[in-house]
């Protein structure tokens, strides 16, 4: 585990914003207290519907999301997001590991795929990778 | 086995009149052969005593008639000897087959014919024609000793007994009367008993062959009843092999149906599992990051620690929960419906609601009651498993489960439009499944119900409601 | 002693068998011993009496009378050839051997006993010979 990477990360992240979508509320409180050392400004979302209303309302660099919830599943809502906004990198965090739903999500245009429990090695280079493309596309605006 | 004894009566019964039949026909036969005997003897003295009546007439009569000299008498007298003749002659029949006269020839050991009662020419003989007989010697005996001899003979015509009578002039010997008669029995006596004879024959050969056909036929009914009793014992043990088989069936589809309802379960405890488990990491690399930049203070620390620590907890009971679901309760325990479904919905709520469903209950009873906690929780379980695949299967919009409970009753409701009426009836059939996918056991209304009402004594009910299937347990919840 | 050979010999073939076969039986015993040489050349006057002869090989029939033909064995001839005519004859009927001039023996049935008969005059007019067996038969 590379330390400074992880502080870099922690520096280029503060500033952006983060809309965190999941159900569950274990789930949730524990990934946020990982979360929030990256993110200062995070939004939260208890279901697809809800993340959808909040993602129109505000205008958020980058998304996290589960995939089984009620109401409005993950796939939906990011197909319905992509509708909208092509750019916005999305990170998807479930607990499945089905091939279909991955490839499904992957067509519907996402960064990355977190598998439940967190591996996070794996987590701190998504995140790094989709920290760096964001910036890069902020600096080009 | 008194069917054994009845047939082997029987055959002894039929075997000992069979043989009873041969005895009687043999003695019978034995008897008439020796009375047939008899009557020949008796009749042969009858035809001898007359026989000799009769030589004994003609000879007197002959000595009568005669001078010294019985050949030179004959010899002269011509019309004599034709008008003796004449008397022999009226004898001759087919039982007195000859009558003559003969003497010895003065030189020699002939006889000479003196008169001979034969009708036909070419028979008769001349006057002193000599004549030498086949038993000479009882010819020579009769004319020594001056007594009637008599003899049997056979020839290709039968018996015949050929009669000597002495014809005396002063005591001796002059001249022999030879009878010979034939010893056939009398036509009648003869007939009747020739046909006894050959039906006594028959009747024994008919005897015979019964007893051979009876004895041929009891080989084969003995056979035939071994036969039966190899077949029967053959069947015997196909019956108990496949009973056999059926119990292992059974017993398989009893394992089965547990290792399918286990296999539900552990895909329910992965389920429950993951999240604690991703918050316990999610958890530790909060901490880990935190350590890492230097920011971790004691009072995070304890607070995630201790997140992590519940988190755990949440695994070891769910564990529990599953682990005590499957012990089979050895006696009946007091429980309440209410405690019931919420022990299930610990397993199950978790499931429901990650597929959307509601879940509604109506829980109206308090009533504690005796009966078998666990294995009602396994079709509490089943009841609402398949609510929830039937509700996932047709897509139902606001899929809801309601539960509901009144004194004695416990009551699982789908909104999934209701069970198809021609499945109505075969719903708790073993292997019956309405399932589109391969994984529908069938076993778990089967078993469900088999448990209610063999095991609880109590009843599984089916019925539609406006909305969809409505699943009734009824108990009687006494202690025993 | 003689006697009682030939009277055994009888014995034994009335016991033996039907009458056709005694007879032939009979004349194979008497015939060859005074016609020694064999077989006999022979004629008969009828049917049954050839057909006793033929089954033997002692004896042949001829169907017609000739000057070759030894003896003639029969009842009564009717219409001999002069080469036959003086032959001698065995009787089978006493009548016959009674009237017959050339009837030197006879074998018939009496009270169903077998009669041998021989003529002593006839025998000599023919040279035949009876063996010693054969004598007491013969007057």
């Amino acid at each position: 585990m590379d330390i400074e990477k992880i502080e870099k990360l922690t520096q280029d992240s503060q500033s952006l914003k983060l809309l965190y979508v999941e159900d569950n509320q274990q789930a949730r409180e524990s990934t946020l207290s990982a979360l929030d050392i990256f993110f200062q400004d995070i939004t939260i979302a208890v279901d697809g519907e809800d993340g959808l209303n909040a993602f129109r309302k505000g205008n958020f660099d980058i998304i996290i999301t589960d995939i089984n919830m009620p109401k409005m599943n993950g796939i939906d809502m990011v197909y319905k997001i992509r509708e909208v906004d092509e750019d916005v990198t999305i990170i998807v965090l479930s607990a499945y590991d089905d091939k279909m739903y991955c490839d499904e999500i992957t067509r519907a245009g996402i960064s990355g795929y977190i598998l439940k429990p967190i591996d996070l090695n794996k987590f701190i280079d998504i995140m790094v990778e989709a920290v760096d493309r964001i910036l890069q596309k902020k600096k080009k605006a | 086995m008194r069917e054994k004894i009845k047939n082997l009566r029987f055959i002894y019964i039929f075997y000992f009149s069979a043989v009873l039949v041969l005895v009687g026909t043999l003695t019978i036969y034995t008897l008439f052969g020796e009375t047939k005997n008899y009557i020949e003897e008796v009749t042969q003295k009858i035809y001898i005593q007359d026989t000799q009546d009769l030589a004994y007439n003609f000879a007197e009569m002959i000595a009568n008639e005669t001078g010294k000299n019985i050949y030179i008498n004959l010899k002269e007298d011509e019309n004599l000897r034709e008008k003796l003749e004449k008397n022999l002659q009226l004898f001759i029949s087919k039982r007195y087959r000859y009558i003559y006269v003969v003497d010895k020839a003065p030189k020699g050991q002939n006889y000479r014919f003196l008169l001979d009662g034969s009708k036909k020419v070419e028979e008769k003989s001349d006057f002193g024609e000599f004549y030498e007989p086949l038993h000479v010697t009882k010819f020579q005996e009769a004319y020594k000793s001056a007594h009637p001899v008599y003899f049997t003979q056979e020839n290709a015509h039968g018996v015949w007994i050929t009669f000597l009578q002495p014809i005396l002039k002063d005591g001796k010997t002059d001249a022999l009367l030879v009878v010979d008669f034939s010893m056939q029995g009398h036509k009648l006596i003869d007939n009747s008993l020739s046909e006894l004879d050959g039906v006594l024959k028959i009747s024994i050969y008919v005897g015979i062959f019964i007893f051979i056909i009876i004895v041929f036929f009891s080989y084969i009914d003995h056979k035939r009843v071994k036969v039966l009793e190899s077949f029967k014992d053959k069947l015997e043990m196909r019956v108990r092999q496949e009973v056999e088989k059926n119990r292992q069936k059974e017993q398989q589809l009893i394992e089965q149906s547990r290792l399918a309802q286990m296999g539900e379960m552990i895909s329910m405890i992965a389920h429950q599992w993951r999240q604690p488990l991703s918050a316990i990491s999610s958890a530790s690399a909060s901490i880990s990051l935190k350590a890492m930049l230097g920011k971790l203070d004691n009072e995070t620390a304890l607070e995630i620690s201790t997140a992590i620590s519940d988190y755990a907890q949440h695994l070891s009971t769910t564990i529990d929960d599953f682990r005590n679901f499957f012990k089979s309760n050895k006696e009946k325990q007091e429980i309440t419906y209410t405690e019931l479904i919420e022990n299930v919905l610990g397993i199950i709520e978790v499931s429901i609601e990650n597929k959307n469903i509601k879940l509604v209950k109506h829980l109206h009873s308090n009533k504690s009651f005796y009966s078998y906690p666990n294995e009602l929780k396994q079709v509490l379980l089943n009841l609402i498993k398949n609510a929830e695949d039937i509700l996932l299967e047709k897509k139902v919009e606001n899929p809801t489960i309601t539960i509901e409970t009144d004194e004695n009753i416990l009551r699982v409701r789908d909104n999934a439009g209701g069970i198809p009426p021609d499945s109505m009836h075969k719903i708790f059939d073993p292997y019956f499944s309405t399932k589109l996918d391969k994984n529908g056991t069938g076993l778990g209304l089967y078993m469900s119900k088999t448990i209610i009402e063999e095991h609880c004594h109590g009843k599984l009910l089916v019925k539609n409601d406006e909305e969809g299937a409505v699943f009734t347990i009824v108990l009687d919840g006494k202690k025993d | 002693m003689i006697n009682k050979k030939l009277f055994l010999l009888l014995v034994v073939f009335t016991l033996a068998c039907a009458e056709d076969n005694y007879e032939l039986k009979l004349y194979e015993t008497v015939l060859p011993l005074i016609f020694t040489k064999t077989p006999i050349k022979i004629y008969t006057d009828t049917q049954e009496t050839a057909k006793i002869f033929q089954q033997s090989r002692f004896f042949y029939i001829v169907p017609h009378c000739d000057h070759s033909v030894e003896l003639l064995v029969g009842n009564k001839f009717r219409h001999l050839s002069p080469a036959c005519a003086d032959k001698p004859l065995f009787s089978t009927t006493y009548k016959s051997f009674k009237m017959e001039p050339n009837s030197f023996g006879a074998f018939y049935w009496r009270k169903g006993r077998p009669q041998i008969k021989f003529k002593t005059k006839t025998l000599h007019r023919y040279h035949l010979i009876l063996p010693k067996t054969l004598q007491r038969y013969a007057r």
